[in-house]
């Protein structure tokens, strides 16, 4: 791999970021560090700002405020950054008509990165025998595979995935998980957003829980485990909500991980939605005036 | 800016070349140049058909028998084409093809002494009312202008061998239409029937009546008026005519890009989706997260899309100069009236070259506004009305200016022997009027694309 310009640290941070669309604030004063070697869990509900704060790391959108670096430096001054951070957004941004081994060949070609990458990322994403297929034809799980096999062209130092789970087959979520996994212990910093705190759970060492654009935690999963273990006398309280909340996410997931975590699973959870909570609620008396 | 901006050009390069609708539209433009220009290559060569000149006018006249001369005012002229004529005329017999030589006012070629569809002075620059005079001495014609009456200044002087000693003298009037336009060019204007009025009118001997005729069958719906035995006042109506000589018009080159029109629609839709596909595909983030230089990204789509264009356009443009040769010889297109073109002469190199220029230039105008506009549909409409607006709305206006001051302008660059803006071809004397304008309009949405790109969250 090419490594000559890899940033010495591989690390996301943001400081006071602020972004308004119209009336609405998407994000607000935002500020967090993403460290290497663990995969950190972007948490919040729908609406919260995740994504709108991903593309300010991206260079995308500016901010209003505040500022974001990647390894120290502002994105938009990196010369080639898909070397520097591999991000998946949207795994619908295709073109239907481009063959998928084509969708990563500019890719490569934009940023110096040899086009042997593309059919090692292909490999590696479990695509190889579909990369002269159209994209468009790709099915929801096929297409979030091409994303991050985008997302893994560079192969950066720094990783940034947007709902990488959302839609997939129990399968498919073990494999990104298990993924995510072996990419944070190789020493590279990866940032995972999820609406659901089930989907990460497993998955994320440290969690950044935002609502309505603000932080509301930054803190390891352990100790918001722990935290949530002391208000357990809440939790039957809580466990419709909790219930109502995951019925959109895949049931095998939920009930495997049940399983193994028992009462503390559910604790977690409830820590989530009553950290999340005011968001949520905010966000919804707001919708329906 | 230029910090690795092969590599943004290779990408995008790499982006073109894979969607195969691209490819398809940019070789179905080609195609649809060489399309046109075999049909326009295969068809008749329209006015010509018969004899090798357009004879066809109102003419008043009586026999003049040995030396004399003819004197009028123009009083007026009421005419649409700049080449619609009224003057005086000596002619050996009123027949159409029968030899002659005319002092003319036009609407927008001033005076002119024409003779035998091959004679063409210049005079002043007058229009109407001006006087006219043609005098006959043996086989010399002369031709004199006056603004008085009494001061009279030569245009020129022609000399006709084989003038029987008794010719018809007269008043005429034209109106071309569609006879003065290149076969391979629709023409621009709508035409009414020319009009003029004549006052002051002598001839030196008085001879047997006038009379009017309709040469070579210019047919009026109107009667012509009863005259006096020596009139001095004389209205001429002419419907549609005109007095011309086929010549080399430039139709052996002109074909070749009959089908401009016809590949640049498609072009416009490329270079307009190469763009906005990417917005409504989601794939803009993609690029810019790949390459947050968003002018180099620009430029890059641009430098790709006119490479491809240019090169494609040319090939086909060559392809369809070099396929309609034998067809328009076929057709009649062929010497010593209309010499055999060579790719060595400049002015067939730069209508070709300019033509895919043109087309190119189309193309990065639509590539500009879909950088605006960020919507396919809404691009494509927009650079479509943009360029056709003015071709409909010219023939309404009265005058060239919607056509010359549209992005079609740019089509100036194919001019060669034309006197007057035609249909599709404005600036006519200035070649490179138009196709600056249109350097200008695809600069200006590149530089608005931009601003709006770089100051615009994807
Ligand atoms: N491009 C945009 N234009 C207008 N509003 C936007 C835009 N992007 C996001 N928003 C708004 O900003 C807020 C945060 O959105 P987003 O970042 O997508 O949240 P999340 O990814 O956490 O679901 C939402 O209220 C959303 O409607
Ligand atoms: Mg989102």
């Amino acid at each position: 791999m090419n490594l000559i310009e890899r940033p010495t640290a591989a690390t996301i941070e943001t400081h006071g970021l602020r972004k308004h669309y119209g009336r609405t604030l998407a994000v607000n004063d935002l500020t967090f560090t993403v460290v290497p070697g663990r995969v950190t869990g972007f948490v919040g509900p729908n609406g919260a700002g995740k994504s709108t704060t991903m593309r300010m790391i991206l260079g995308l959108d500016t901010p209003d405020e505040g500022r974001a670096l990647v390894g120290g430096r502002p994105y938009r001054g990196l010369r080639t950054p898909l070397r520097h951070v591999g991000a998946l957004l949207d795994a619908n941004a295709l073109h239907p008509a481009r063959r998928a081994c084509d969708h990563l060949l500019w890719m490569a070609h934009s940023n110096g990165i040899p086009a042997r990458r593309v059919d090692e990322v292909l490999d590696q994403v479990g695509l190889a025998t579909v990369a002269r297929r159209r994209a468009g034809a790709f099915s929801l799980g096929m297409k979030q595979r091409l994303g991050i096999a985008a997302a893994l062209l560079g192969d950066a130092p720094v990783l940034m995935f947007d709902e990488p789970v959302n839609g997939l087959d129990p399968e498919g979520i073990r494999w990104i998980c298990g993924l995510l996994r072996g990419l944070a212990a190789q020493g590279r910093a990866v940032l995972v957003s999820s609406h659901l705190m089930s989907e990460l759970e497993d998955t994320a060492d440290h969690l950044i829980v935002i609502g309505r654009g603000r932080l509301l935690a930054d803190t390891s999963v352990r100790d918001l485990r722990a935290q949530a273990s002391g208000g357990r006398a809440q939790a039957s309280g809580g466990r419709a909500q909790a219930s109502g909340e995951r019925a959109q996410a895949p049931g095998a997931q939920t009930q495997a991980s049940g399983e193994r975590h028992g009462l503390e699973q559910i604790s977690l959870e409830e820590a989530y939605l009553r950290l999340t909570r005011d968001a949520t609620e905010y966000t919804a008396t707001e919708d329906g005036t | 800016m230029m910090d690795g901006f092969p590599d943004v050009m290779r990408a995008e390069w790499t982006k073109f070349r894979s969607v195969p609708v691209y490819l398809g539209t940019l070789l179905g433009a080609a195609g649809l140049m060489v399309l046109f220009a075999v049909l326009i290559s295969s068809g008749s060569p329209g006015t010509y058909d018969q004899a090798p000149y357009v004879d066809r006018f109102r003419f008043t006249h009586r026999p003049l028998t040995g030396d004399g001369s003819i004197v009028a005012r123009v009083a007026g002229q009421r005419a649409d084409h700049p080449w619609a004529m009224a003057g005086v005329m000596i002619k050996e017999s009123a027949t159409a093809g029968a030899p002659y030589a005319v002092l003319a006012v036009t609407r927008g070629h001033g005076i002119r002494l024409q003779a035998r569809f091959t004679t063409d002075i210049a005079g002043s620059d007058h229009k109407a009312p001006h006087w006219l005079k043609l005098t006959r001495a043996g086989t010399v014609i002369t031709g004199y202008t006056s603004t008085d009456g009494s001061v009279w200044r030569p245009v020129g002087t022609v000399t006709m061998t084989g003038l029987p000693s008794t010719v018809e003298m007269g008043l005429f009037a034209t109106s071309p239409g569609a006879e003065r336009a290149v076969p391979m060019r629709p023409v621009l204007m709508r035409t009414r029937p020319g009009t003029a009025v004549f006052d002051n009118v002598s001839v030196t001997a008085p001879g047997p009546p006038w009379r009017t005729d309709d040469i070579g069958g210019a047919g009026s719906p109107e009667p012509p008026p009863p005259l006096g035995i020596e009139p001095t006042a004389v209205t001429v109506t002419t419907p549609a005519g005109d007095i011309i000589g086929q010549a080399d018009d430039g139709s052996r080159v002109i074909a070749a890009v009959a089908g401009s029109i016809a590949g640049l629609l498609p072009l416009l839709a490329l270079g307009s989706a190469f763009v906005t596909a990417e917005y409504e595909h989601g794939l803009i983030r993609t690029t810019f997260a790949a390459r947050p230089g968003r002018v180099q990204v620009l430029a890059a789509k641009a430098v790709v899309l006119a490479a491809t264009v240019f090169t494609t356009t040319l090939v086909a443009g060559l392809a369809a100069f070099l396929i309609t040769q034998p067809l328009l010889r076929l057709q009649g297109f062929r010497p010593p009236t209309y010499p055999d073109p060579s790719l060595a002469d400049p002015t067939v190199l730069r209508v070709l070259v300019g033509t895919a220029a043109f087309l190119t230039l189309g193309a990065v105008l639509a590539l500009g506004v879909g950088a605006i506009l960020r919507h396919t549909a809404a691009a494509v409409t927009t650079t479509i009305v943009l360029a056709m607006a003015p071709v409909l709305v010219t023939p309404m206006a009265g005058g060239p200016w919607p056509q010359r001051l549209g992005p079609l302008a740019g089509l100036s660059i194919q001019q060669i022997k034309e006197t007057d803006d035609a249909f599709l071809l404005p600036w006519a004397g200035r070649t490179w009027t138009g196709f600056t304008l249109l350097c200008a309009y695809a600069a200006f949405a590149f530089a608005g694309g931009c601003v709006l790109m770089r100051r615009r969250d994807p």
